[in-house]
């Protein structure tokens, strides 16, 4: 396969390329089958990508999402889903706060405890650090009542979210969950840490602002 | 069904940025540009994560 090609056929079954890009790769591929197959593949893995959406969710992992926001009734009907086709913008956006969250997490929590102990503001993005730390649940006293009701407005709207929003919110909490759980132990290994503590109030405020977001497009769905 | 839920798993094990380039594009839809945006990366690590990806993901397509 010829490696300049080859970076660039995604771009080529895309249709991204330019003209005269378009018009030598097409060349390219009249004389080298291994690239010819690669381009048929990655046809069919975009095929596939596509047509993953409608599926039915699994059970497992509808009740893993069920049991967190406090469900306890069955799937709504895929056809249902299908039909009402209307939350499906709001994926980026759950995707991205985790995404976000999981590259802060990691570069915090080893800012933090490694040796670049001296640049907290790199990784914290949240506003300077606290001199004096703050007793954590101090800190975030609307925490526990902010997340329950944020859980109860999802229970009371859950069949307007399609299955695939249903995935991206299981797996962001679960990373934001897996963050908080982190980030508290962190805080009980050093205590006076004012940046751990920190870092442990964005995570739970992470998980608010995800909580509120997804009871939102449920509320504006339904 | 199996070949189905294998390319799924897949698609789970993929590195981190592909995983959630690969989602917003193929899956959802979203353009380079939009990815760019909501991961604060540049078009060009966007599209460089895809394609590491779909040539990842080819292994397990169905033959």
């Amino acid at each position: 396969m010829h490696d300049s090609w080859r970076d660039r056929l995604s771009e080529y079954v895309d249709g991204e390329l330019a003209p005269r890009e378009r018009a030598e790769l097409e060349r390219h591929l009249g004389e080298c089958d291994e690239c010819r197959d690669a381009v048929d593949d990655l046809r069919r893995v975009v095929e596939r990508a596509q047509g993953l959406e409608d599926r039915e969710p699994e059970h497992e992992l509808w009740s893993g999402v069920a049991q967190r926001v406090g469900i306890t009734t069955g799937v709504v009907d895929l056809a249902e889903r299908r039909q009402r086709r209307k939350v499906s913008f709001s994926i980026p956006q759950l995707a991205a706060a985790g995404i976000t969250l999981m590259m802060v997490t990691a570069g915090a929590v080893w800012l933090a405890l490694g040796p670049g102990t001296d640049s907290p503001a790199v990784a914290g993005q949240q506003g300077p650090v606290v001199d004096e730390p703050a007793p954590v649940f101090a800190a975030m006293p609307g925490f526990d009542a902010a997340v329950t009701e944020l859980q109860r407005v999802l229970t009371e709207r859950r069949d307007v979210l399609d299955s695939a929003t249903v995935r991206v919110l299981e797996e962001n909490l679960a990373v934001i969950d897996r963050a908080i759980g982190e980030a508290r132990a962190a805080v009980e290994r050093d205590p006076a840490n004012p940046y751990l503590n920190q870092h442990l109030a964005d995570n739970m405020w992470r998980k608010v602002r995800l909580l509120r977001q997804a009871a939102a497009i449920a509320t504006a769905a339904s | 069904m199996e070949l189905q839920m294998d390319f799924e798993a897949a698609i789970g094990r993929l590195p981190d940025g592909a995983r959630e380039v690969f989602v917003l594009h193929d899956i959802e839809g979203f353009k380079h540009r939009e990815i760019a945006e909501m991961l604060d990366v540049t078009d060009g690590t966007s599209k460089a994560q895809l394609h590491r990806a779909r040539l990842i993901l080819r292994q397990y397509l169905d033959r």
